[in-house]
């Protein structure tokens, strides 16, 4: 398990590499969104204004797959597009680079108390995909819980008698199905990066043979691949989660 | 004596883990790349959105492993805190 400087590690730990990463990551997906409307043009769109224009059809065509009317769509657009290309880039940074310093010190002001540092070696962790976070993932999913249900509750009868409609056991679905979309996102990031320092970490076949290498090699394009489908997957859960709630309209649309 | 017999646990912990997880997801991906296949066999004009939806599939389906995997990694090299 890596250490991480955190802020009242005694009463409410904040870890902040996680902060910082989710900052940098919002302020990447600022500056490409910056750039594809700088160079907007109408007539003949080329370079990122393409690549933008075909990421938010996609993710138009997805939302319309598994939502019930065009409204939900529309409501749901900007999320999704967001949340897809934040999560894309989010999951892309532990894989393209992480960060780790070596502490000869420890600072028990941020958590990192001597027994802590002696369990990675004095090595603490400065940059890492956020992602790869339990709290962040199930933070997200928690968001696009409460998003479901304030716009389930603009049809407040709907929305009370879709708990019991087919049975009473759809109860047990609010709480298992955020649960599950936090969960997925962390295993899968955290599952790849944790691999991938475990591997870097072994030790060399008789001192000088890298036999992890072909190892890592394949499992950073199967994690790269992961990454990219994970934020596909979370985008179409929180279109499906927020499109069961959305009740204007035909109910069996 | 005790402590080691509580790490051999955890040890055993993490494999029935990675074990179990990696039999059920095998079954799990063969049964959908099977169906991918037949379908593409029988309707061939249908490929695209047969292969986005079996992608989708393997997503769900692998996502379990890969779960339990990561707490197997938090049960060994964590001794047990989460």
């Amino acid at each position: 398990m890596p250490n991480f400087p955190v802020l009242f590690p005694q009463s409410f730990p904040v870890n902040l590499v996680v902060i910082g990463t989710i900052i940098f990551t919002g302020l990447v997906v600022l500056a490409v969104m910056r750039i594809a409307v700088s160079r907007m043009d109408m007539r003949n769109p080329r370079g990122v204004q393409n690549f933008v224009e075909w990421a938010i059809d996609f993710t138009r065509g997805t939302a319309r797959d598994v939502m019930p009317t065009e409204t939900a769509v529309r409501f749901v657009l900007p999320l999704a597009f967001f949340t897809m290309f934040f999560l894309f880039i989010a999951n892309w940074l532990g894989l393209i680079v992480t960060i780790a310093v070596k502490l000869h010190h420890p600072i028990p002001v941020l958590g990192l108390t001597a027994a802590k540092l002696a369990t990675t070696k004095g090595a603490v962790m400065f940059f890492d995909s956020p992602t790869a976070n339990m709290s962040c993932a199930l933070g997200l999913a928690v968001m696009v819980w409460l998003i479901a249900h304030a716009r389930g509750l603009r049809h407040p009868k709907a929305w009370f008698r879709h708990f019991f409609s087919p049975s009473p056991l759809g109860l047990l679905e609010e709480i298992t199905n955020p649960l599950t979309h936090g969960m997925r996102l962390f295993g899968n990031i955290f599952a790849g990066e944790a691999l991938l320092t475990v591997m870097l970490n072994a030790p060399f076949a008789m001192g000088w043979i890298p036999w992890t290498a072909p190892l890592i090699l394949v499992w950073l394009i199967y994690a790269g691949f992961v990454a990219t489908v994970q934020a596909y997957v979370f985008t179409v859960l929180l279109c499906l989660y927020i499109g069961n709630k959305s009740f204007e309209g035909n109910a069996h649309a | 004596m005790s402590t080691l017999y509580i790490k051999a646990m955890f040890d055993i912990a993490a494999a029935l883990l990675l074990g179990m997880g990696a039999l059920g997801s095998g079954v799990g991906d063969g049964l959908v790349m099977s169906k991918y296949v037949e379908g593409i066999s029988r309707q061939p004009e249908a490929r695209g959105q047969i292969f986005a939806g079996s992608i989708l599939g393997i997503a769900f389906v692998e996502a379990f492993p890969v779960i339990a995997m990561a707490f197997g990694i938090i049960i060994l090299f964590g001794s047990g805190q989460l």
